[in-house]
């Protein structure tokens, strides 16, 4: 954790809302990817986000900074798009809807000029094919990657062994590896 | 195992930088010379390179948006600490929702309550981010403690209160007595729980933290001396 973080941190701690936003500020578009990858949905992602900076907020005078705050802020995410997830689930009494590779919602596309419209494309199919890997894969790596956390930080955020971190890893490297080869774009 | 099968294993973790220094070196030393796990490797590169282009970027809203519920959340907050006069009406609602409406728990400004410890509690009252709604209306509705309490009807745990102490700053903690068998967990720690008529004393053998009870014309608020 860097100097700053840590000042900043700390002034949350002390209920300071100045610091607590640049706290969000710092980990917005990490926590928002992850929930959006679990989710699968921007809006739910929205919620979702929200959710876990309020339960941040409100759990900050109980962390103990026995992990790092990447790694505390990346286990309140998961966990809050799986409680998230279920509670739709449950509501809405469609299983199938979250299931691998169904009904995947992707981010609206900025209206683009036809050669950023060709990329944009391929980030949709590469972003398909992620949202289509199995969910403890898609985890891993979205962690790993977008949130760049270490094996062990996500074995952390996820309970799991760090054994189990890098074969998911690995396992879902590879099973992203034979979709993108798949659709051409590898 | 070949040198290859080796170098295959370990270049996700290669990639990730999570392999000891030598192992590093092996993995280096061996895709210099051989063509096929060098291929291997710069396929798991351009995977990364892949992913890491389709990160979403949060909406422009999101940081207002939780900045203005947590102020928001603030505001109520300083608003109970000036109105412990108002328990008399918070303890009417427990009243309507706790069918043994004996007991009132507040834990405010870190933290004052009104509690009757001799009863035996028909509930226990966790006051937390709330998701029942009924009870968060009726709280709203009078203007105190907003929706910061939820009730959690589990009868066979008599004697045990459980609430949130909104701390001075404004963030809050967990608190929970039990009475039956004298144990207190406060900020994440545990301590032994005593009472006698004017103090209740929460001591980890290193520290004590001290509820005094005081009383005034209308309630019973612990203060915590710490």
């Amino acid at each position: 954790m860097s100097f700053d973080e840590k000042w900043l941190l700390a002034n949350a701690k002390r209920g300071n809302t100045t610091a607590f936003e640049e706290i969000v500020k710092l980990y917005q578009n990490e926590v928002y990817n992850s929930a959006f990858f679990i989710t699968k949905n921007r809006e739910d992602a929205l919620d979702v986000s929200q959710e876990v900076f309020l339960k941040l907020w409100r759990s900050l005078s109980s962390f103990r900074e026995e992990s790092s705050l990447k790694t505390y802020i990346a286990k309140i995410t998961r966990n809050s798009a799986l409680d998230y997830i279920r509670a739709k689930v449950k509501n809405e009494a469609d299983a199938l809807y979250y299931e691998d590779g169904k009904a995947i919602e992707i981010p609206d596309t900025e209206a683009s000029p036809s050669v950023e419209y060709e990329k944009e494309e391929q980030r949709n199919a590469i972003r398909h094919a992620i949202l289509e890997l199995p969910s403890p894969y898609r985890e891993a790596i979205v962690m790993r990657e977008l949130s760049g956390l270490s094996y062990d930080e996500i074995a952390k955020a996820t309970l799991v062994s760090v054994g189990t971190v890098k074969s998911r890893i690995s396992r879902g490297r590879e099973e992203l590896k034979k979709l993108l080869k798949s659709r051409n774009i590898l | 195992m070949s040198d290859c099968e080796k170098t295959l294993s370990m270049l996700n973790e290669y990639i990730d930088g999570e392999l000891s220094e030598s192992e590093a070196k092996f993995v280096l030393s061996h895709i210099e010379v051989c063509h096929d796990c060098k291929k291997a490797l710069n396929e798991l590169k351009k995977i990364n390179e892949l992913i890491n282009e389709v990160s979403v970027k949060a909406p422009k809203e999101l940081s207002s948006l939780v900045m203005d519920k947590i102020r928001n959340e603030k505001k109520r907050s300083t608003k109970k600490i000036f109105k412990i006069g108002s328990l008399v009406s918070a303890a009417a609602i427990l009243v309507i929702l706790v069918s043994s409406p004996l007991v009132s728990f507040f834990l405010l400004d870190g933290a004052k309550a009104e509690a009757d410890n001799d009863v035996k509690f028909d509930a226990v009252l966790s006051p937390e981010a709330v998701e029942d709604n009924m009870y968060a209306e009726k709280t709203e509705a009078d203007g105190i403690y907003g929706s910061d309490l939820e009730l959690l009807p589990e009868t066979e745990k008599s004697n045990i209160i459980t609430a949130t102490a909104i701390l001075k700053d404004g963030t809050a903690t967990k608190i929970e007595l039990d009475f039956n068998s004298n144990i207190a967990r406060f900020d994440g720690n545990k301590y032994k729980l005593t009472k006698d008529n004017k103090k209740i004393i929460l001591s980890d053998g290193d520290k004590e933290i001290i509820f005094e009870i005081k009383e005034n014309d209308k309630n019973t608020l612990y203060e915590i001396n710490d």
